[in-house]
Order: C-alpha cells, then structure tokens, then sequence
C-alpha cells in the first residue's frame, strides 16, 4: 500500500539521518574526533585511550540529546492531536512552568541532602536538582488536570488556558524569587532555564533507565495513534466511530506530561523540539499517528543532537545553551512548513 | 553519583562581589527583572573624577557603600563610623553586618537609601548604577573592580575619600607587593595547569580575564579555562577533559566546608580519572571571598592560590597542601 | 416486531439552559430498511434526539434501544458497529488525504494493533466507489468542496459497515445541485444495502421526497408523525412551525411553500409571472 511504502522510505531516510548526526555530534567538540573513532565507539568498539574520556563524555551528552529530543517530540505530537492544535507544544500544560519553579525552589534553598526528595532522587542517580523540577512539573500537571476537567470530562479548550496559566504563575514566582535573592542565586536560576544538555550528575545507569522509560513512554503512546487520528476530526466525530474520547484523551495527557517532565527534569527547557519537529515529520510521513510517533521520535532524536553539536561547535569550549540553537534553527523551519502547501492548518 | 549538594546556588559564588559579572549576566536577563524607568541623573550630582578633583576634598560623613567589597575596605581604612548603609550580603567585618541594608545591584531599596540621606555612594559602574544611583541626590564615586590594577586604584580613591590616604595606599602597597613577591617566587618553576571552579551544572569557571585569572598566573598557575577572556562562564566539560588540569581550585562551598561536602565534590571528579588533579585527588577548596570578593582578602587570596598550587611560600613545587 | 432504534420517551436538557429540556418525553422508533426524516423548527430538538439515538449523549430519562439492546450498556465500539452518523460538516486540523479519513470508519473493527487488514481496505475503497470519490483518495479533505466532502463523510460512514445511518442536516450547507446529490445518493444507498437511515432535515421536501416516514417536533416533543401525506398538512404545520404555510400537490405528492404574500404585497402586488 502507498502509506505503507511512503512510510518506510521516510523512516529509512530518518534513520540514516539520525545515524549520520549521532556520528557528527560524536565527532565535534573542542577537539577532533575522527569519523572513524567515532563510528567505532558508537559501535561499541575499541578507541585509542587519549580519546577515550571524551569520547565517553560525548556519547552520554549524545544519547541525553536523543532520549530528551525524542521525548519532547513524541509529547508535542500526542499533546496537538489531544487538543486539536497546531500550535500546542509539551509545555503549553503548565510542566515546563511547574518544572522550572520546583528548580528555582531548590536552587534557592541552595540544595539541602537532608531533604527526602534529593535523598530519593541521588539514589536513583538523579541530582537533587532533577528530582526537584521533575517533582514540580508532576505538581503542575497535576493542577493543570485537575482544574480543566468538568464532571470528570477534560475539556481541551479549558485545559490549555489553565496551562497558560500555569505557566504565566510559575513565571511570576519565579520572577519574584530572581529578584529578592542574592545574585549568585539568581543568576544559576536564569542558567537552568536556558536549559543543558551538559550535565554532569547523570549516572550511566540513571541515564540507561532514563533512555528505557522513554520508550516505554513513546511505546505506549504510539499505541494512542489510531485513536489520536480519529480524535482529530472532533470529540463527536470520534466517539461515533467508536472512541473513549474521555480515556483516550487522559492518556494522552499523562503520558505527555511525564515524558515533558522527564526531559525538563534531567536537562531543563528547552524550546522548539516539540512544536517543530511534528509539523517536519508530519510533512515527510503524513498526519497518520500510527507513523508520525515512530518518525517524529526519530526526528526529535537526530534534530537535538545536532543542534547540541552546533552549540557545541560555535564557540569551542564554551557551554552555549542549546535553547538558543534550537529556536534558530526551529523558528524559520516552521515558518517554512506554515508558507509550503503541507502545513496549510490555518486558511 | 552525582555532585554533592552544595550551600552556594549552582552557578556563581553568592557574594555580590562579582558585581561586574553579575551585569553581563543581569544582561541576560531581559525581561525578567522589570525595570521602572528613572528619571535620568539629577543636577548637581558629582562623579568620581570631579569629586576627587576638588580642593579641598569634601568630608564626607553619610556613606553608602554598594557592594559588599567596597563595605570591606571601608571598614578595613578604619573609616566605618562614615558608613551609613552597605550592601546586601555585606558580612564581612561580622560588625558590618549590623549596619543598615540598601538592596543590591538588582534591587536596589531606594526607600532605605533616601531615608539614610546620604552624601557619598561608592559603587562598581554599570548601566543600571549609572541609571539608578544618581536619582538619590548624593555624590557618586564608580569604582570598576574588574582587575588588581582596578582593585588596587579602588583602595587609593577610597582612601582619599575617606580622609585615610595613607592607610589606603598602604593596603594597595600590600596587595600589589603580595602580587609581586608571588610573581618573582614562582618565575622560574614550571606552571601548574589548574582550574578554578565556581559552580556546576553547567560548569562555571573563572576564564582568562580578571582578578582570579590574574592572581592564579602569580601563583604560578596555568588557567585552563583561559582561553576565554572573559572573567567567569560556562565551560564544556569536554574541553577540561583535554586540557587535563593538575589542580582543581573550588570556590563553591561555603566555609566551613564540611567534610562530607568536600569528599562529594572529590567523589565527583573521580569519576573523570583520566584528569590528573581527579586521579591524583588534587581537589583544592577555597572560601570563595577570599578570591572574588574585590577587596582586602584578596591577599589571603593569593595566599591560598599559592597554597593550593602547591606553592608555599618558601617552599619547594610538589608540596601536596592537602585541606 | 422488527425496530432497529427506537427512544422511549427520552428527555435530555443542556447544562446550563435551566429548566428547558431540549428534548422532552420523546418518543419514536425506527424499523429496519426504513428511511425516516426529523423535521421541526430550529431549536425543536432534532439534533439532541439525533445525538440520543447515537448513543453520545444519555437521556436523563427514558431509553434509546438499538436493535434491542439499552444504547447505555452498549460499549462505544459496538454502537459504531451497527450505527454511522454523518454530521453537518467536517474539517480538519490535520492534513489527513481522503482516504485516510475513510479510512478511520474502519475503527470499530480493527484488531488490538489497530492497522488495517487488506478487507479493511477494500471496504473503504467500495464505500468510496459508491459515493463518487475515489480519484479524491490521495488529496487532502481541505481541498474539496462543500458537496465533495459530504460525500468523503459518506463513504466514511459507509465503511463503517453500519446498519443504522443517523444523519444530521447533511445537506444544509449545499447549493441545489449538491443537495439533490447528496439525498440521491443516500437514497440508492439505502435501497441497495438495506440501510436504516434516520435524518434530521430542514429541508421539508426533500425530507418528504426521501423517507417513508416524517416525525415533527416542535420545542422537544413529537407533535406529530406519520407519511408525508399525513404530517405535511397546514395546520399541522402552522401550528409546529408558527407561520402560514400552503401545502399544494406536486406530482402526486405533498408540496410546502411558505406563504410569501406578505413579501409580494408591499410590492403592490406586482406578479413577477408577468411578461
């Protein structure tokens, strides 16, 4: 069948692209790692020594950059098709808000051990710091839920505006916080709302449990697409061909809101990934969710890490927030999907 | 594992003292800090160069000093009783503490600093002291405090201000002769490449403008970090792993630091075993004042860098100053 | 008793509209094979009585019975089974072609991986056969006309494989011609697969032309109910619709015109039939 054919040759192409990135990212730095090497350590084989702490550090930013960009872009296609909107991105709920003021709290009470959250959060292999803005994006979710539901019904309309609100109180919070605090403070929250994807306090195996998750995470979702597509068309539409328009529509927040909160935790916000990378996957492989998930997954993998490696390229040695990479490269690609035939979602 | 929790926030030391920094980065923060607009600088205000140009000086008596450095050196010139208001985060001398806050450089308490009615502020330039400080009526004296040539001047100009001349030329006397003593000692040995942290997630380091980048060559120091000309920023990681410091100076805990603190931070550059200073267990811990805050310290400072590196003074290079 | 849906004196009002019962102890049933039109006044309630008998909406009382069976015990999935709605209109956020719209009428059978078997497929492609749009298949719904997309509607609802075909107002956004298209169209449809269709109307003769049976309502109840002949009389229809109408014969078959003189008398009464 043509969809099947057309899905396959744009899941090859983004495959291969994805590969070709994961190889770049790997090579590029402060200093040059041959393509070789760096194929051969993405393959798990043998590296020359001096290479070798780079190489590793590289790798673990890589795959950071690939379960976060993975993330982010599963959430934004399933969190559009929930709400039928083409303009809705992970954090449009309140998780990027609720997140970045569970971060701010914790940075200004400057990170105690003793506290049962930080103490859970490092024997996992978390910071305190992750376990803090996870905690905060779950609580905002949480509101979010709670407050755009209607005799147990989530209303998508309700639910945004609550989101933005959310968001706008997190903001201000954290506004008032920046400013009564001393500099030093301020500042470092300033610094993790530009988002990093260098972090250090990551151990091997929370990031292996991380990566495992996320695709339980985009698995399950995946399994929504066919639901999703007929959420499209209007609650009505889809409850007449069969839907639990209720259900499906709580799934698909939930398990939004812990991938969007996932990523915010371990890497901060970062922008751009999942309102651009759905509409570019939804232009190579079509609207159909059942393939855009697996597609837009790859996509949102292979766009992070590249953007990561040009952060990482401009200035060598200097730890340039990728947000900053994203939105430049994120912003004329969209508008070029809104200009080009496919991405008429408006007139 | 991970970095041990810190008291000091991630990012930068928690002293004011950072104050030029503290613009770049309030630079980057537009929007979030809302600034009402001013009206713009009042008539007949005087700043540095006319002030001190003037014969005779004025005495001044109603002091407002705006940054926890510019507190200490008042205190250290003896002329404290001058000193109606400081800075926030001003807790050295623990006496300045008693004194009357006006804000910081990010919220400055106009209320407070009218109802002191000062005659004199002395204060680090930047767009927004330029813009704010000379609404309050009084004399401004700007003071950059961005290196020891700057530091040194400060302590001359608040002497004279302060009618303690000779005290302030002494401490600028001292300061520049610890510096050079420093220079001349280590000359002729071979650099220890190190590098100075002040905070992580992302990795702040001091780079290769300023004050620490100054006094870590005296101590005969490499500084890693400097190729950037910049005074603090963020560095990737990676670039530490191929520069391979022999030394880590941290400046993120805050005295005293307890021993747990110290064996996380240690815990944590061990896992990075191809640095030297992490295999070798080099993980040296400063109070983070005694580096960047611009003022008398800085000498003992420079006495710690020294220490550090394992420069004592007197002593041979390779001693292990394990703290 | 052969009734394929029937509502027991259902009643169902909006939250929010106080105490006005959108529908009020209504009451209809619905044989199989048989083509029967809502008509009514705006507001009459034929669109909420459409949406009881779809099951989407439960009546606070009552019962909406479908081939028997309580509509509330019945899971979504069997509902879309037996029964396919058309709605008034269709649009879509997403650039979703043709056929992946007639596609998704295929839900309710899909296995638990949820794509399409090879006879999935095919039902969708007969279904578009029959209404006229499979050179649509690979263009996107937003690009069709008015008429065309109905038809997509259609033949959605087509390859549902439903029984039961509930359609509300299909044609009140059409011009003449697609109109006539449009009721044709699920007219033959009807016949040739023996469909129970239930179509709320607002198009009085076209209702009559199409249905074996009429049911009036007026401000939620059935006020009247029977063939055209018996229903499309004026004073049934003065009363429900509270305005003069003339009923004359056209072909052997009832015909309503609403009465324009009040239009034509001011004009001094010029006739516009004149020469």
């Amino acid at each position: 069948m043509a969809r099947g054919k057309r899905f396959a040759a744009g899941m090859a192409a983004l495959a291969a692209f994805a590969a070709l990135a994961a190889v770049l990212a790997v090579s590029v730095g402060t200093t040059r790692v041959g393509f070789g090497n760096a194929v051969a350590a993405l393959l798990g084989r043998v590296i020359p020594e001096q290479d070798a702490a780079i190489i590793s550090y590289r790798m673990a930013r890589v795959a950071l950059a690939a379960i976060v960009g993975a993330s982010l872009s599963a959430a934004g296609v399933a969190l559009q098709a929930m709400l039928r909107n083409a303009l809705a991105d992970p954090y449009i709920l309140g998780v990027s808000g609720g997140g970045a003021l569970g971060a701010a709290l914790y940075l200004i009470s400057g990170g105690t051990q003793s506290t049962m959250l930080t103490a859970a959060a490092t024997r996992l292999g978390f910071s305190g710091l992750a376990g803090a803005a996870f905690a905060g994006s779950l609580a905002a979710s949480g509101v979010a839920l709670l407050a755009g539901r209607k005799k147990g019904h989530i209303l998508p309309g309700t639910l945004l505006l609550v989101g933005v609100m959310v968001n706008a109180l997190a903001g201000a919070a954290i506004l008032a916080l920046t400013y009564v605090t001393d500099v030093a403070k301020s500042h470092s929250i300033v610094v993790w709302l530009m988002g990093n994807l260098g972090t250090l306090s990551l151990s091997k195996s929370a990031l292996v449990g991380a990566g495992a998750v996320s695709i339980v995470l985009a698995g399950l979702l995946w399994r929504l697409g066919g639901r999703l597509n007929l959420m499209t068309l209007g609650d009505e539409a889809a409850a007449n061909l069969g839907v639990d328009v209720g259900r499906t529509r709580l799934e698909a927040f939930v398990l939004s809101a812990l991938m969007t909160g996932l990523s915010v935790a371990l890497a901060g916000p970062i922008g751009f990934v999942g309102l651009v990378v759905p509409h570019a996957t939804r232009s190579i492989v079509g609207a159909d969710h059942r393939f855009l998930f697996p597609a837009a997954v790859v996509a949102g993998a292979a766009f992070l890490v590249l953007a990561d490696a040009a952060a990482r390229s401009i200035r060598p040695g200097v730890e340039l927030p990728v947000g900053i990479l994203t939105a430049v490269i994120g912003a004329p690609v969209f508008i070029w999907i809104l200009r080009s035939r496919r991405g008429r979602y408006f007139e | 594992m991970f970095l041990g929790e810190k008291p000091v926030a991630h990012g930068m030391t928690k002293r004011a003292g950072l104050t030029k920094a503290s613009f770049r980065h309030a630079a980057l923060l537009p929007g979030i800090i809302a600034m009402c607009c001013y009206a713009s600088a009042s008539e007949g205000v005087s700043t540095t160069d006319s002030l001190l140009a003037k014969q005779p000086l004025k005495d001044y008596r109603r002091i407002v000093a705006f940054s926890p450095a510019m507190t200490e050196i008042v205190y250290r010139l003896g002329a404290q009783e001058r000193l109606v208001g400081v800075a926030l985060f001003s807790d050295y001398p623990p006496e300045a503490k008693e004194k009357p806050t006006v804000g910081g450089i990010l919220n400055i308490d106009s209320e407070k600093i009218i109802s002191l009615r000062p005659d004199l502020i002395i204060s680090p330039p930047g767009a927004i002291a330029n813009e704010k400080l000379p609404t309050f009526g009084a004399d401004i004296l700007y003071l950059p405090d961005k290196t020891l040539a700057d530091i040194e001047t400060a302590f001359l100009r608040i002497g004279q201000i302060v009618g303690k001349e000779s005290e302030g030329k002494a401490l600028a006397g001292a300061l520049k002769s610890a510096v050079e003593s420093a220079r001349k000692r280590n000359e002729e040995r071979p650099k220890v490449k190190a590098l100075v942290v002040i905070g992580y997630e992302p990795m702040w380091v001091a780079g290769g403008y300023g004050v620490v980048e100054e006094m870590l060559e005296a101590a005969g120091g490499e500084n890693v970090a400097g190729g950037e000309k910049k005074d603090f920023y963020a560095i990737d990681f990676e670039k530490v792993l191929s520069q391979r410091p022999e030394v880590i100076v941290d400046l993120t805990l805050d005295a005293p630091a307890t021993d747990e603190r110290r064996n996380s931070v240690k815990a944590f550059w061990k896992r990075f075993s191809s640095i030297p200073a992490a295999a070798t267990g080099r993980i040296k811990f400063i109070d983070s004042d005694l580096l960047t805050i611009p003022g008398p310290r800085l000498v003992e400072g420079l006495a710690e860098l020294e220490k550090a590196l394992g420069r004592q003074q007197g002593k041979k290079a390779g001693g292990d100053g394990a703290r | 008793m052969n009734r394929a849906i029937e509502a027991r004196e259902v009643s169902f009002s909006y939250e929010g509209s106080g105490p006005d019962f959108a529908v009020s102890g209504a009451s209809l049933y619905v044989e199989k094979g048989e083509f029967v039109s809502l008509i009514g006044p705006n507001g009459s309630g034929k669109t909420t009585l459409l949406r009881l008998l779809s099951g989407v909406i439960r009546p606070s009382k009552g019962r909406v019975e479908i081939f028997g069976r309580d509509a509330r015990r019945m899971p979504r999935r069997e509902i879309a089974r037996v029964v396919a709605v058309v709605p008034q209109e269709t649009t879509s956020v997403f650039p979703f072609t043709v056929e992946e719209i007639v596609l998704m009428g295929r839900f309710p059978h899909l296995g638990p991986y949820g794509f399409e078997s090879q006879r999935d497929i095919e039902a969708a492609r007969e279904a578009m056969r029959l209404t006229d749009t499979l050179q649509f298949a690979e263009r996107h719904i937003e690009d069709l006309s008015g008429g065309e997309r109905q038809r997509v509607v259609i033949a959605r609802a087509l390859a549902q494989g439903s029984e039961i075909l509930l359609l509300d107002e299909p044609t009140v956004f059409l011009d003449i011609r697609h109109e006539l298209e449009i009721a044709t169209l699920v007219k033959d449809l009807q016949r040739e697969r023996e469909l129970t269709v239930v179509a709320a109307s607002h198009d009085l003769n076209l209702a009559a032309a199409v249905s074996d049976r009429l049911v009036l309502l007026k401000e939620g109840r059935v006020c009247a109910e029977g063939r055209s002949a018996d229903v499309l009389r004026e004073d049934i229809l003065s009363g429900a619709y509270e305005t003069k109408v003339t009923v004359e014969a056209l072909a052997g078959r009832p015909f309503v015109a609403p009465d324009f003189s009040g239009i034509y008398g001011k004009d001094g009464g010029k006739d516009e039939t004149d020469t």
